[in-house]
């Protein structure tokens, strides 16, 4: 499995994905089985029965249960299992893990952290506009073929939109303009003022205006998954909250090393009853990120044929970009020590005293065939510890 | 370009056994190659915060400018091509900016980095009379703009 940050929580749907019909999503290579119970609420468990490991989503819901579709395990909305066919003893260990989930202006977040006493769902960002009547929005999401980070870098480093976006939503002039990058624990901000500019289209067109305004980008990445992209124009000098304003919000989940879903808000405070406009923006940004898609996934092809001695060669321009990356591996060394600690090894334990991994197995089996003169024991502990190693100027 | 980073960022550099922190940098990342050309350190001790600079002297010239109640309120004007970086030692300090509203105070730890290819101006205000900062300019002998490599 390749190295994800688990200890935050991620978009995994749309609220209006997930029914009393339960759906499997993968995230960061596990999957997962969401559905609603009667009450309405959702649900994530693994979806995986803990049988025969057949996914829990090609079952069906029994009121506020979820009844496997191979042997007819029945488990309950905490992921216990409540009922094994022809039998009336419940197994131990017959339960599926069962996620933290919070439902948020037409998201549905999941922790993916090991314990969900730390699933705070404060820590998620605000995401109101998409549910707010001052403001219009219109929602994308797409799967694209490219592992995750490629995608924040996209987000963060707005002058591909004067290449990429040429035809779309590209100006010439972005690129020319310097940036102010900020960061702050887990948060890299990255904010480029165009003074005096005139207005772009979609604002002339829908507020029927001209001459020069101030324009802004600013995208607020929280690292490893969130980006809100703060955009607007307003007048000469005023403050930016005055504005005709823009937040488009990109949750990134990963699906696996190569893989991630891109979820898509974008929101605008003016026009907000221009049915057209709105239609029209539909249509036209789902242009944009196609493009964004095609470029992206030709890109994490480059990345996989390249050779392992060549890196990006990046410029003041990435400033956001680097020290994105930069938090993120420190994320990740974080989460990794801190499963070391709780999984300490144990280097004298007797055999058979918890359940091992196959691998581990298989070594362990190897190394007593050979005689090697290690325990099963110390093996089994080797290939543990290698599984848990693993505003404007 | 201008980039703050602040002190508790998870993008800062360690801080080594001695107590010295990589503040600011040329490159900011060494491991994909990029030739080194000067970085900025932080030391703290007992008997308080310092900073130093080390350059590529073949590539690399340097002034250093400590700020303190004298100099309450300093206008820097970073000339093209040059890099300014602004460090506080104690207290904090004020950045602003002539013909704009952005405005950020930094404290010890912080780190601000200002280059580019056209001049520009700032204005450093010493928050108090305890308060002291260090700027440092950097400026390339062999090419027109230093410019900060991530």
């Amino acid at each position: 499995m390749a190295d994800y940050i688990l200890n935050t929580w991620y978009v995994a749907a749309w609220s209006d994905e997930v029914t009393n019909k339960p759906i499997r999503k993968m995230i960061c290579e596990q999957s997962i089985v969401l559905y609603r119970i009667s009450d309405d609420q959702a649900k994530a468990l693994a979806d995986r029965c803990a049988h025969r490991a057949f996914p829990l989503s090609k079952g069906r819901m029994l009121g506020d249960s979820i009844e496997c579709g191979y042997h007819g395990f029945i488990y309950g909305p905490d992921g216990r299992c409540t009922k094994v066919p022809g039998q009336t003893t419940l197994p131990e260990r017959a339960v599926v893990r069962s996620y933290p989930l919070h439902e948020k202006d037409g998201w549905i977040w999941v922790w993916m952290g090991d314990d969900p006493a730390d699933a705070d769902p404060s820590d998620i960002p605000d995401t109101h506009w998409m549910n707010d009547p001052n403001w219009a929005s219109v929602e994308h999401s797409l799967q694209v073929d490219c592992r995750a980070e490629l995608v924040h870098d996209n987000l963060l480093d707005l002058t591909h939109e004067s290449f990429l976006h040429k035809t779309t939503v590209g100006d010439d002039y972005i690129y020319e303009y310097g940036i102010t990058v900020e960061v702050d624990d887990n948060v890299v901000l990255v904010d480029r003022l165009m003074p005096s500019v005139p207005a772009p289209p979609l604002y002339a067109d829908t507020m029927g205006i001209d001459g020069n305004w101030d324009r802004f980008h600013a995208t607020e990445f929280f690292v490893p998954n969130n980006l809100t992209l703060h955009s607007g124009i307003t007048a000469e000098g005023a403050p930016r909250d005055e504005g005709y304003l823009i937040k488009v919000l990109n949750a990134i989940t990963p699906i696996d090393a190569h893989t991630c879903w891109y979820y898509y808000s974008f929101a605008r405070n003016f026009a907000v009853d221009n049915v057209e406009a709105t239609e029209q923006l539909r249509e036209g940004l789902g242009l944009v990120l196609e493009e964004d898609k095609d470029a992206l996934e030709a890109q994490e092809l480059g990345m996989q044929t390249r050779p392992g001695q060549e890196f990006d060669v990046l410029i003041a321009q990435d400033g956001g970009v680097a020290k994105a990356r930069r938090i993120h591996q420190a994320l990740l060394k974080k989460e990794a020590k801190e499963r070391e600690a709780k999984e300490p090894r144990r280097p004298g334990a007797p055999a058979n005293t918890k359940p091992i991994g196959a691998a581990a197995r298989r070594q362990a089996q190897k190394a007593a065939a050979a005689g090697a003169g290690r325990s099963a024991a110390e093996s089994t502990t080797s290939a543990e510890a290698m599984g848990t190693a693993a505003g404007g100027r | 370009m201008w980039m703050l980073e602040r002190a508790n960022s998870l993008s800062a550099a360690p801080t080594m056994p001695d107590g010295s922190r990589v503040l600011a940098a040329n490159p900011d990342s060494a491991e994909r190659g990029d030739p080194w050309r000067w970085s900025i350190t932080l030391h703290t001790s007992p008997d308080g915060v310092s900073t130093s600079v080390k350059t590529d002297e073949s590539f690399v010239v340097h002034t250093v400018e400590l700020l303190d109640e004298i100099h309450c309120s300093t206008v820097l004007t970073r000339c093209t091509g040059d890099v300014i970086v602004v460090a506080v030692k104690t207290g904090d300090a004020l950045i602003t900016v002539p013909d704009g509203p952005w405005q950020r105070r930094i404290h010890p730890g912080d780190s601000f980095v200002l280059e580019g290819e056209v001049n520009e101006t700032i204005r450093v205000e010493l928050t108090d009379t305890q308060s002291t900062a260090t700027v440092y300019c950097l400026t390339p002998t062999r090419t027109a703009a230093l410019r900060w490599v991530p």
